[in-house]
């Protein structure tokens, strides 16, 4: 007996789902995940507190010139991935979106890892980042207490640097401004 | 009054570690931790059979390389015990007489725990980068997952993470499927 062949999730699945969860659609299969919980979501609010400022309004003599998005729902292809943090500069994004997804590929990816979604985001989320061509990503986990910083080159991610601990680091494509780690694990 | 600077650990700083802890000297500084416990060293050990009977042995592979558990490598100053490491055997052809292995591995597997992985990924992989060892694996055995990553001129970068039932092939031991599955523990 031959397995029928999976229908492949649409976007009407996704939409059914309940409110407390976060769904994506990789590879054409349906993928759950719990909203994120502490320390996850401590992590991605503070680093987002950190960037939004001198990134997105230039407080502080920072640069501006981004658009930075917690949480935005991206459909890339036939893919729909939220990240938990994503950035795009202004000459490539003029304005804010007011459609509720979005089809360009950002300028920055965050993901914030947690042990639900670690694998997922590694395993999956990566190589379709790396496919549409988002130059900078950054692997936030705030229970190791790390944060990984990659650059797309040639279609591979490079790490160019992991950063641990309490160090207060500067990290492409934000060089501009220090991250203050301890401030992302909730340590101040 | 300033704090002295906290003194940079020796050798015999890790020779004084209890036998049961595994040891090394990271940065300058001295990092013990317990052993590993069970899911651990079962999902170790069957990556090492897998990877070690076709690649150390020849058998069902090509040989070609020695592959030896938790070698204790002098990296200049640090001290390292990755879980697993090989050497091409036109680089080691014959296994040196010593407990301290001062020629970097061509491949090392490292197995990350919730205690070691913000090391591992943060302190250790530099140094690898730095001794230009050329491929990392990191095996999350709680996880069913291992990452790839391999040295060029930019740094490392990652081949990929897979985790799940299938069969993956894996530089730099692509002559050989490893059945991610197999390493959950039993």
């Amino acid at each position: 007996m031959t397995l029928a062949a999976r229908r492949k999730a649409t976007y009407d699945d996704l939409r059914a789902l309940p409110e407390h969860v976060v769904g994506e659609i990789v590879g054409g299969e349906l993928v759950v995940s719990p909203r994120p919980a502490m320390p996850h979501a401590a992590g991605a609010s503070v680093l987002g507190a950190t960037l939004l400022p001198p990134f997105q309004f230039g407080d502080g003599g920072g640069p501006g010139g981004w658009w930075i998005f917690h949480e935005p729902e991206l459909h890339l292809n036939e893919d729909v991935v939220v990240p938990d943090l994503a950035g795009w500069r202004r000459e490539r994004m003029p304005a804010s979106p007011t459609e509720t997804f979005v089809t360009l590929a950002p300028d920055w990816v965050c993901e914030v890892l947690s042990p639900s979604t670690s694998r997922h985001d590694r395993t999956k989320k990566l190589p379709i980042y790396a496919r549409v061509g988002v130059p900078h990503l950054w692997l936030l986990d705030p229970l190791a207490q790390t944060l990984e910083v990659f650059r797309l080159d040639a279609g591979y991610w490079v790490l160019m640097a992991a950063h641990g601990g309490d160090e207060t680091i500067r990290a492409a494509p934000f060089e501009a401004v220090e991250v203050n780690l301890a401030r992302l694990w909730g340590r101040t | 009054m300033t704090n002295p600077a906290p003194r940079r650990a020796t050798y015999s700083d890790l020779l004084s570690v209890p036998s049961h802890l595994v040891a090394e000297i990271i940065g300058g500084e001295l990092h013990t931790q317990p052993r590993p416990g069970g899911p651990h060293v079962a999902a170790a050990s069957i990556l090492g059979m897998v990877v070690g009977n076709p690649f150390h042995r020849g058998s069902g592979g090509p040989g070609g390389w020695v592959i030896l558990d938790e070698p204790e490598q002098h990296l200049n100053a640090d001290v390292l015990v990755p879980d697993l490491a090989g050497w091409r055997r036109e680089r080691m052809p014959a296994i040196p007489d010593a407990a301290a292995f001062e020629l970097a591995p061509d491949w090392i597997r490292e197995v990350l725990s919730p205690s070691t992985e913000a090391i591992d990924r943060s302190e250790k992989l530099p140094i690898y980068a730095r001794e230009k060892v050329e491929h990392v694996w990191l095996l999350n055995p709680r996880l069913h997952m291992l990452e790839a990553i391999a040295l060029d001129a930019s740094g490392y970068r990652v081949l990929g993470a897979w985790h799940g039932e299938h069969a993956v092939r894996v530089p730099p031991f692509d002559a050989v499927e490893v059945e991610l599955g197999g390493l959950k523990a039993r």
